[in-house]
């Protein structure tokens, strides 16, 4: 019975994750696949052309545009988090479920949105960047609220008895405490933000476009080796930021 | 602790709505009254234009049946796998990391992989090709909205799984050993006792794929071809052919499926803090 079921587990696993990934993997390494069922040779060939202009540019982009994007979603992040958990004031409940809203918006009618009021902003960074930010806040958010407001009322007070300014209290108590929220935030938010492809796809234009959208360009109308290979990068990053999220024990995301 | 003054206090929260307001409830809000617009002012037009078009009904089907068919197929296959790994703690703690997964993975990466996999060239049908002398490729479901699904259930699998997780951490270990000592095991120790504990997680862990799954894009633009049309995959359509007022209507639409879903989440989340 326990044979039984690990078996189903990891056969589960296998078809589900494994098999997909190693399959990413080895069409960026196969300089051809054409009707055998594993490629039968092997080169860095799609990697070395992510050094052409083109595909450099893509990866460039990306790492700023996701960069900026996640900066600012961990900056709010912080600050939602603080004023939710330090302040009272109106409107509290309804500012926790604004700030996780994004979530549960299709992500291509967000960037509709933006584009109905920035459209003159199409084919910057900034329109990205504001599009990328309101799809990573929830899930930068999360971590960061949970665990600042788990921190002890007891140490602020005794602070505060001794006459730490807030901003003491702030840089000295809570955002240290906070310190795995933060760096689980950002790895998820960074995971999230340079996968995304339903908020950039109508918000790309002919020198700002990111990585996920030379996939999609590669995949259906180019060099299905350099696609993998991308995604193959894409998925290094998400893996990463995985092991930080669980290495700090900072829960899930969902 | 101190407490800020009224005024300060104001000017310290003020930030957080104006930009969430201003960055995204206005574009939104926006959207929704363009999708009443024309030349000549307010008018029904758009939406009339949508509910007489064949093509848009059939993206709503195809949504729908996209949405709860990967959601319907995803429940029982997730269970089965947090019944199976519920009592051995370390395949569990590592399938908790492997949840997070869908949340930072790019799923079109997995649509091109499976495109590897269960295409018409795919390593599956050059397998049965190479080892039954066959004629013709036997996978051909890829390109349709069946492959979409498989796509689905594969890469959204996890986030179904997680809230039951979560769900059974909280659950007394001593209530199944209670239930053991009483004489109930197999089969009818997790259909009365386990599964009624997880209901909440289940109940969540399902509307949570099932909006996901609805709002899901990258899939159906790597897999759909253009054939598969749901409404994210209108949405686009309509702007790469510059009908904004269109796309606004399809977006309209996209709204109130994912409204009438998460209204039903925050429910079940909230039945889900509150039982013990």
């Amino acid at each position: 019975m326990k044979v039984l079921r690990l078996s189903f587990v990891s056969a589960t696993l296998f078809f589900t994750i494994a098999f997909p990934l190693a399959v990413v993997v080895a069409l960026s390494l196969a300089p051809r696949w054409g009707y055998e069922v594993i490629p039968t040779e092997y080169s860095l060939v799609w990697w070395s052309m992510l050094r052409e202009p083109k595909f450099f540019r893509a990866i460039i982009n990306t790492i700023i545009v996701s960069g900026t994007a996640v900066a600012l979603a961990v900056s709010f992040g912080v600050y939602v988090s603080y004023i939710l958990t330090f302040l009272q004031f109106r409107g509290k409940e309804f500012l926790s479920v604004l700030v996780m809203s994004p979530m549960y918006v299709a992500s291509i009618v967000i960037a509709l949105g933006l584009l109905t009021v920035f459209a003159h902003l199409r084919n910057t960074p900034w329109i990205l960047i504001v599009g990328l930010f309101l799809v990573v806040t929830p899930i930068g958010f999360r971590p960061i609220y949970a665990v600042m407001r788990k921190i002890d009322r007891n140490l602020i007070e005794a602070a505060e008895s001794l006459g730490a300014s807030r901003l003491t209290v702030l840089t000295r108590i809570v955002l240290p405490l906070t310190r795995s929220g933060i760096v689980a935030g950002a790895a998820l938010a960074l995971g999230l933000s340079m996968s995304e492809i339903g908020v950039v796809i109508l918000l790309y234009g002919p020198s700002w476009y990111t990585m996920a959208v030379q996939i999609y360009i590669e995949s259906q109308w180019g060099l299905i080796g350099v696609a993998a290979a991308m995604g193959t990068l894409l998925i290094a990053v998400a893996s990463t930021a995985i092991l930080v999220v669980h290495r700090l024990g900072a829960g899930t995301a969902v | 602790m101190r407490t800020a003054s009224s005024l300060g206090k104001q000017i310290a929260v003020a930030p957080a709505f104006l930009l969430l307001i201003g960055l995204f409830v206005a574009p939104l809000s926006l959207t929704v009254l363009n999708s009443f617009g024309s030349d000549d002012g307010f008018t029904i037009e758009n939406y009339a234009n949508f509910f007489s078009n064949k093509i848009y009904l059939i993206s709503i089907v195809n949504t729908l049946r996209i949405g709860f068919c990967s959601t319907a197929l995803i429940v029982p296959l997730g269970l089965l796998i947090v019944l199976a790994v519920r009592q051995n703690r370390r395949v569990r703690n590592f399938m908790k990391v492997l949840t997070t997964i869908p949340a930072v993975f790019p799923s079109y990466v997995f649509a091109i992989a499976l495109i590897y996999i269960y295409g018409s060239a795919g390593i599956l049908n050059q397998l049965s090709l190479s080892m039954f002398d066959l004629e013709l490729p036997t996978v051909g479901v890829l390109y349709s909205w069946k492959g979409i699904i498989l796509a689905n259930i594969m890469f959204y699998m996890p986030f179904f799984i997680a809230p039951v997780f979560a769900k059974l951490e909280t659950l007394d270990p001593s209530l199944e050993e209670a239930a053991r000592s009483l004489g109930s095991h197999g089969f009818h120790l997790i259909r009365r006792v386990v599964l009624p504990a997880l209901t909440p997680g289940i109940l969540a862990g399902a509307l949570l794929t099932l909006l996901l799954t609805l709002n899901e894009f990258g899939v159906v633009l790597f897999l759909g071809w253009g054939k598969t049309y749901t409404l994210t995959f209108a949405l686009y359509s309509e702007m790469e052919y510059f009908r904004p007022a269109m796309a606004s209507v399809v977006a309209v639409m996209i709204l109130l499926l994912s409204a009438s879903v998460t209204v039903g989440y925050r429910k079940a989340t909230r039945f889900l803090e509150v039982r013990p």
